[in-house]
């Protein structure tokens, strides 16, 4: 039976080192096949939210739930098999420049132990869906802003995810493009992916229609399709998609 | 077909150059403190095999008037073998004829020389029987009592000497190695913290996409292991010169300790191994590191 919610935060707070809670009280969970947007100003704490989604850091204080498992009490030992459940697109791409963009795409594959005749036919398949097959053996630095930014979201999809996260993906990308690669994540969600991305693209957001979660100074609100900060407040269970 | 390059950028590493020359270093001192050390116990256990189970006994030519009085000296000669005949534990007793002492001789006096001209002692050979409990003290008094002229030389406090020294060389030569490995697995453990901290937001990307420590681990120890064996062969290949030049050096010094020492096949075995440690140390010094050091990540 599937896990009725695929994020559990209750009352989640985070601060670096000495300083203020970037993070402060956040409580939400997001059901298995959900689509939420993740919005805020620059600074609101909307990569350290996903950097706690994917596991890069831990909680201050409060708990976080992933897969109906307290992420703290997860043993060190079985985090990548959790990990291999996320696929994360970085605002950054954190491509490896000395690899080509099929070497790049195909690592979730190769830590996974696949075989590598199989790594080589759906990273190829994937990229050249994309609009990569003129360069699966490019390296990174001689690829576009939004190339690089294609192999990183190959790299994030390639494993099938449960949980798809994406920091600012059409970020770097035309209109065609973004509405292309979009249309990717919504069909990833409709065979079970549970997506989350962060964008301050408003036109993505009236464009698809999902609920988006917004963050102001590190405290979260949750507004039901159609609905903008700006107007009313909402929670309830009734609101998720 | 090509190597798929590793995921980590490890050409980067400028810290992990001199690891090659590091490991050519402790594998050409390895090297050469062990040959020096399998030859000194070959040439010991030689020693030992031909002299701990035999004595010799001089007896000075008795001299009358400023000259020697042969009748009288070989009397002596006969009553010492007859002592030592008598003892119990000894399996023969014979003396040396003259051509074997100017075989003993021959290293330090040339060919050329009369014995009849040197005031030599007279020698006498004496096997004991195996495992047998001499009293050699008895023995020398009793030598000393009817016979004295005559000594007695027991070889085993001569060996014993001989051992202590080579013992102490060995326990030089152990000390040195280990401080060779030692140091040696300090910089690798150094050269590989200093790559965990140059690929840092490698190895998190890694561990983003589910990677275990283990795989993280074997790419650094594939990493090491290549590195080290450039190394190690360099510096292996850099002893056998000095190996076989110090053998042939050895071997030419007549009736000397050094001619006994020997490399046989066992000890060039046992040589070949000291490279193959070093890249294993090596490999498992980078991979216990790396295990170490991302224990503690997230």
């Amino acid at each position: 039976m599937a896990e009725p919610y695929v994020i559990e935060f209750d009352n989640v707070g985070l601060r670096y080192g000495q300083g203020t809670e970037v993070l402060k009280d956040v409580s939400f969970a997001l059901p298995a096949g959900s689509f939420h947007f993740l919005t805020g100003e620059s600074g609101a704490g909307k990569t350290s939210l996903l950097s706690l989604l994917y596991l890069a850091r831990s909680p201050t204080r409060g708990s976080v739930k992933l897969f109906g498992k307290a992420v703290q009490s997860i043993a060190r030992d079985d985090l990548p098999e959790v990990r291999r459940k996320i696929g994360v697109v970085f605002q950054d791409f954190r491509l490896l420049d000395h690899l080509s963009a099929i070497d790049n795409a195909a690592l979730p594959l190769r830590v996974a132990g696949y075989p590598e005749a199989e790594i080589q036919k759906r990273v190829t398949e994937l990229l050249m869906w994309v609009g990569l097959g003129a360069h699966l053996n490019a390296r990174p630095p001689t690829l576009s802003g939004g190339q690089k930014q294609s192999v990183a979201i190959a790299r994030a999809v390639i494993n099938r995810p449960q949980l798809l996260l994406a920091d600012e993906p059409t970020g770097n990308m035309d209109d065609k493009s973004a509405a292309r690669l979009m249309r990717l994540f919504v069909e990833l969600n409709k065979r079970g992916t549970t997506v989350v991305i962060a964008t301050h693209n408003e036109g993505l957001i009236r464009t698809f229609p999902y609920p988006r979660i917004h963050l102001v100074n590190g405290r979260l609100s949750i507004y039901p399709v159609g609905y903008s900060p700006d107007q009313a407040y909402l929670k309830t269970e009734a609101d998720y998609v | 077909m090509f190597k798929r390059p590793s995921d980590i950028p490890f050409a980067r590493d400028t810290s992990a150059w001199f690891l090659p020359w590091m490991v050519m270093l402790m594998v050409f001192f390895a090297g050469l403190t062990t040959a020096g050390t399998l030859s000194l116990n070959s040439m010991l256990s030689r020693w030992s095999r031909s002299i701990s189970g035999s004595l010799t006994v001089q007896v000075i030519p008795i001299e009358e008037d400023g000259r020697i009085n042969k009748r009288k000296t070989q009397q002596e000669m006969e009553d010492v073998l007859d002592i030592l005949r008598k003892t119990a534990g000894i399996a023969s007793a014979k003396a040396l004829t003259d051509s074997q002492m100017k075989n003993l001789l021959k290293p330090w006096l040339g060919e050329s020389f009369l014995l009849e001209d040197l005031p030599m002692p007279h020698l006498i050979d004496v096997q004991l029987l195996p495992d047998a409990e001499v009293d050699l003290e008895m023995l020398r008094t009793l030598l000393a009592q009817k016979t004295p002229n005559a000594s007695l030389d027991v070889h085993k406090l001569w060996l014993g000497k001989l051992i202590k020294l080579v013992r102490t060389l060995d326990f030089l030569a152990s000390a040195l190695l280990s401080m060779v490995i030692v140091t040696t697995s300090v910089i690798v453990i150094y050269v590989t913290c200093s790559s965990l901290a140059v690929h840092k937001p490698v190895i998190e990307l890694l561990h983003q996409t589910g990677a275990h420590d283990g795989y993280i681990s074997k790419q650094y120890a594939q990493r090491t292991a290549l590195l080290a064996s450039v190394g190690a062969i360099v510096g292996f290949l850099g002893v056998l010169p000095i190996i076989y030049l110090l053998s042939s050096v050895a071997s030419e010094v007549q009736g000397g300790l050094l001619s006994e020492a020997r490399f046989d096949a066992a000890s060039w075995g046992l040589l070949c191994l000291v490279p193959v440690l070093a890249v294993v140390l090596s490999t498992l010094t980078a991979y216990w590191t790396v295990q170490k050091t991302l224990r503690r990540m997230l």
